[in-house]
């Protein structure tokens, strides 16, 4: 009952930047999938106009993006990212500017379950505004045909990775906010550190990879997050 | 034996390498309005903080209701109402928002009636954001807020700053009415001496960290006493006399500061100096108060003297 | 155990791992930086030449020698090419020359008319893609690429797509309307997924189109085969098998009779197609066509293979080795400038050879013609940069890591050959050893620094120790990483200190007794007037 309260409470705290997320998500990757969609020969076909008889193809040619979902890609990491950094102002940043720590902390529960409120009021919220778009994108282009080889699932997975990617700054982010150094020393490394992950997952070329730098990243800032802020003063 | 609802012992605090608090040991009873008083910068928020577990010691220790502040249970703090310096909500919420969000914390103890009871009396609109409230009508919202779950020790970090007189005063008998009809324990610290003087019992003096005073306030009251000696030529060069806290000197006259000092003694030193005449100068809580913390080598800002 | 206890056990080695991490990128970086910032800013001076008269004679013929192309007739005489600028009223005129191996000039005039047929040697690198472009593709915020060969029997038209499968490493075909038509592994296209054999890891890829066709087909290398796919004639059909070999590298010469960028003026149709397969253990099969035949030859261990060409007319097969006086360059830059000091600042041998390759696989030495080459142009004496540049980074060395000094000593070899399919480790490779980064230049240096970072480490950390373990792991985690070690450190065990009030020395704060006397925090001082009855 209380933690339920908590989260609560957090999702009634960032709701008004969930909407905007999701709505700034939804409009423009549907734009996105709508002007691919509306192409008269989808998917592959102007991109293999360049091969002729005699000639060489250049491999590129033949390394085609999933489309019409690729474009959709790149404002599904940035969105991500955005969310996450959002959601740990808003959670972190916010009650130490109002000085509101106090009133929080003095609850009658622990202070991790105040922490794991917040952490899964952020999941919940990634999973609700990106993930569940983001899936229901993926399944109406698969439905509808609009490739006509169906999407590999692969696809589906690595959107799944930026959602991921975006939870890992998230933490990082949280972090940094929780974090009493000074800012001009070590207080800012939770989102450096957050940042680096982010490309480093990106160059990984097996999904595998990808997936075993992000747990371990996201072992290494949620147990520093924990640790701060179970032992940091307010 | 009276239970102690707040120990504290040999309780210190460094921020960096400055000493906020320094081996501070209080004992609090239960069913007492404790006043914690002390100037800008004593340490009084610190050692609140301390005592609540916001903050870790750097030596020492300190219990509420039995529980080590640094580990203090969800059961404690459910038992503790705690009142933070200015205040401080989340502007976001509404008060029926609040609400919701506090009583959830309290499940079996909440007062429903209790704080429609206080929200009524303060007139609060309850579908109005914090953010759109004053400071009076925040400080209600946190009063109604902390009394409402029925705590059996209130702690409040200057509760009535920033308020106007008629609402202190609505705070503070609202606060005692209530609490003493329940025999609770109310620990609040204060920078306003006149609302430590009209409701505590205990009064408790921190100056630089160092705790100074830990007394009923009748004795405290009793204790800090001003005398004012006339002389017909001079005044003697050296002042020997017990419980001597300040001196000053004037044209044939001698101020004196005295604590816990009773008045024979005062009349026979007043004899043996060759004093014409003397008088005792009454003092409010505040002007006790600065006189008993005046003497740490402060340099005064003003001088003048007596004409 | 408390939760608060218990993730301490996790977060305090976390906490390292991060504050390590990006301490030890962030001194790679400025490892980076600073030599690049003084290459940059400070660009040598070539020495200007020898001041003096003309040159000879002897060195105007060393010089056109040595500029001259070298080309080979059928029967192996070896004639000198080269071009000749005069000035004739204001006009700038060049022509072409023609020398034999005696200093005679045969022949000069436009280079479009030169009167002998030489042998051509189209060899070129086809445009494919090595495993390294393939894979580095596959992802980004964009999603993965993913290989789609598409069947076309018309310009408009695509009937099928065949879309290769990484991680099963086969090809799944789908048609224009989506659904499966069958899969293509290395033993041809079946029609079910249980009777397709996948393809070994892939290593090289190149496409085209044959004259008649819109419809691509691909040239397959994996470590051990050489597969060519065509998905418009159904078939899978294993070129070359290494057997337990494995290929290293391909090499067409006029294989696939297209007319490349490089080859447009020239005439190859005299030449059979050829595809060199060079393989680790250093054979080198020769796979021809018109007719077909495959034969293996091997070259001399010295040699440099890339250095060798190979063209096959209709009777013979010819093989073309360039060779030069000491061991080859160095890839590296750093390195290159001792090779010049000791190979290339006096005038050096090069020489041509031209060879048939048998139908047994021998070489029968035809020709050879060698020449002298005039000394490389050098830096005058300190201004060559990459001195400077190799003594900053001499200095920024200082500050690395000894125990990734050691571990990248170790490990480099075995990752450098490393061949796995994420190339991940390709990745770290490129990080560690391509640039020698992480290999410093003086290990004495590099622990003299190490040590004096763990002093400071001592020296702050001895007044505020909690416990002798800590402290002792600290000052060998500071001299395990430098710097970095002594940044992290810093980090996370920087905590405030005091003077102790009964020894007078400094002592932290994290225990309530002094590390140097065990005297506790002093008690404050109580005035007799003090009003404390309560306690």
């Amino acid at each position: 009952m209380r933690f339920i309260a908590l989260v609560k409470n957090q999702l009634q705290e960032i709701l008004g930047g969930l909407i905007v997320v999701v709505i700034v998500f939804t409009f423009l990757s549907g734009f996105i999938l709508w002007s691919g969609i509306r192409h008269p020969d989808p998917y592959h076909y102007s991109e293999y106009s360049g091969i002729t008889p005699g000639n060489t193809v250049s491999f590129y040619t033949l390394l085609q993006r999933p489309k019409p979902l690729w474009g959709v890609g790149p404002v599904l990491l940035v969105s991500a990212v955005i969310l996450g950094a959002m959601l740990a102002s808003q959670q972190f940043a916010e009650q130490q500017k109002r000085r509101t720590w106090a009133f929080t902390i003095h609850r009658s529960v622990s202070r991790s379950t105040i922490l794991w409120a917040r952490f899964s009021a952020a999941v919940i919220a990634f999973i609700l505004c990106l993930g569940v778009m983001w899936t229901m994108f993926y399944l109406y282009v698969s439905a509808m045909g609009a490739s006509p080889c169906p999407l590999p699932v692969r696809v589906l997975i690595e959107g799944w990775i930026f959602i991921l990617l975006g939870l890992v700054i998230y933490f990082g982010a949280a972090l940094s906010e929780v974090s009493a150094k000074k800012k001009y020393t070590t207080k800012y490394f939770g989102a450096v550190f957050a940042g680096m992950i982010l490309v480093l997952a990106l160059v990984q070329l097996s999904l595998t990879l990808c997936f075993a730098v992000i747990a371990l990243a996201l072992v290494i800032l949620v147990s520093d997050t924990m640790d701060t802020f179970l032992s940091r003063e307010f | 034996m009276t239970e102690m609802v707040l120990e504290t012992d040999g309780l210190t605090k460094y921020y960096g390498n400055k000493l906020a608090l320094d081996h501070l040991d209080l004992k609090i009873p239960q069913g007492c309005i404790c006043g914690f008083v002390g100037r800008n910068g004593a340490g009084k928020t610190t050692a609140i903080k301390l005592m609540l577990g916001l903050l870790k010691p750097t030596a020492g220790s300190s219990r509420l209701l039995g529980c080590d502040s640094q580990e203090l249970t969800a059961e404690s703090r459910q038992r503790i109402g705690y009142v933070t310096e200015g205040h401080r909500l989340f502007n976001w919420m509404t008060i029926n928002e609040l609400e919701q969000f506090q009583r959830a914390f309290f499940p079996g103890q909440w007062d429903d009636q209790l704080f429609a009871d206080m929200i009524e009396y303060f007139s609060l609109p309850k579908n109005k954001k914090i953010k759109h409230f004053s400071n009076g009508q925040r400080a209600q919202v946190s009063l109604a807020l902390t009394l409402a779950p029925n705590p059996e020790l209130l702690v409040m970090d200057d509760p009535t700053l920033g308020l106007d007189a008629a609402i202190r005063r609505q705070f503070l008998e609202g606060m005692i009415e209530l609490i003493m009809r329940r025999n609770r324990t109310v620990f609040f610290s204060s920078h306003i001496l006149g609302d430590v003087e009209r409701v505590a019992d205990i009064i408790v003096v921190i100056d630089q960290g160092i705790l100074r005073a830990n007394c009923s306030l009748e004795r405290f009251r009793a204790a800090v006493k001003k005398v004012i000696f006339s002389f017909k030529d001079s005044a003697p060069p050296k002042v020997d006399i017990d419980g001597l806290l300040n001196c000053k000197r004037s044209k044939g006259e001698l101020e004196l500061t005295l604590v816990g000092i009773d008045d024979e003694k005062i009349a026979e030193w007043a004899q043996s100096a060759g004093a014409e005449k003397y008088r005792i100068v009454k003092m409010n809580l505040e002007d006790q108060f600065i006189e008993f913390t005046a003497s740490s080598g402060r340099r005064r800002l003003f001088k003048w003297e007596r004409t | 155990m408390k939760l608060k206890h218990a993730i301490k056990y996790v977060a305090a080695p976390s906490g390292i791992i991060m504050y390590l991490t990006l301490f030890l990128i962030g001194i790679i970086i400025l490892q980076f930086i600073i030599p690049g910032i003084v290459l940059l800013f400070t660009p040598g001076q070539l020495s200007p030449g020898l001041p003096g008269p003309e040159p000879t004679e002897a060195e105007m013929r060393q010089q056109r020698i040595s500029g001259a192309s070298k080309e080979f007739l059928p029967d192996g005489t070896v004639h000198l090419l080269s071009w000749s600028t005069t000035e004739i009223n204001g006009e700038f005129k060049s022509e072409r020359q023609v020398w034999d191996v005696n200093d005679n000039l045969l022949w000069s005039g436009e280079g479009r008319e030169l009167p002998n047929e030489y042998l051509q040697w189209p060899m070129h690198e086809p445009s494919g893609s090595y495993r390294e472009d393939i894979t580095r593709q596959m992802f980004s915020p964009l999603f993965s690429r993913i290989l789609m060969v598409p069947v076309k029997p018309s310009e408009e038209e695509i009937t099928e797509y065949w879309r290769y499968e990484r991680g099963k490493r086969y090809f799944v075909g789908f048609d224009a309307k989506g659904r499966k038509i069958g899969y293509a592994g290395s033993n041809g296209i079946k029609q079910f997924s249980n009777q397709v054999e996948p393809f070994g890891q892939v290593k090289y890829i190149c496409s085209w189109c044959p004259q008649d066709s819109y419809s691509p087909v691909l040239l397959w290398q994996t470590r051990h085969r050489l597969y060519k796919i065509d998905f418009l004639a159904r078939s899978v059909e294993v070129i070359f098998d290494a057997q337990q070999e494995e290929i290293d590298k391909i090499l067409m010469y006029n294989w696939r009779r297209i007319e490349s960028y490089y080859s447009a003026d020239a005439n190859y149709s005299e030449y059979r197609p050829a595809m060199r397969l060079d393989t680790k253990s250093g054979d080198h099969h020769l796979w021809l066509r018109d007719p077909n035949e495959l034969l293996m030859f091997r070259i001399p261990a010295d040699w440099d293979p890339e250095r060798a060409s190979v063209a096959a007319t209709k009777d013979k097969i010819f093989l073309r080795y360039y060779g030069e006086q000491g061991p080859p360059q160095p890839k590296h830059f750093l390195l290159q400038d001792e090779w010049e000091k000791k190979y290339r600042s006096s005038p050096f041998q090069e020489w041509v050879e031209l060879y048939q390759i048998e139908r047994t696989g021998t070489l029968k030495l035809i020709n050879r013609f060698e020449w002298t080459s005039p000394p490389y142009k050098t830096f005058q004496s300190g201004q060559d940069p990459r001195d400077r540049y190799k003594k900053a980074r001499y200095y920024v060395k200082t500050i690395s890591s000894p125990l990734l000094d050691l571990a990248s000593h170790w490990y480099y070899n075995k990752l450098v050959y490393s061949d796995r399919e994420d190339d991940f480790a390709g990745f770290i490779i490129f990080l560690m050893g391509e640039g020698d980064y992480y290999q410093t230049t003086n290990r004495t240096v590099n622990l003299a620094v190490s040590l004096l970072m763990v002093c400071l480490a001592s020296w702050h950390g001895c007044s505020r120790r909690t416990s002798w373990a800590s402290f002792v792991f600290w000052l060998v985690f500071v001299g395990a990483f430098n710097l970095a070690g002594l940044l992290t450190y810093l980090a996370l065990m920087h905590t405030p200190v005091i003077k102790c009030h009964a020894c007078g020395r400094r002592r932290g704060l994290e225990r309530v007794d002094c590390v140097w006397c065990g005297n506790e925090l002093p008690q404050p001082e109580r005035r007799k007037l003090d009003l404390v009855f309560n306690n």
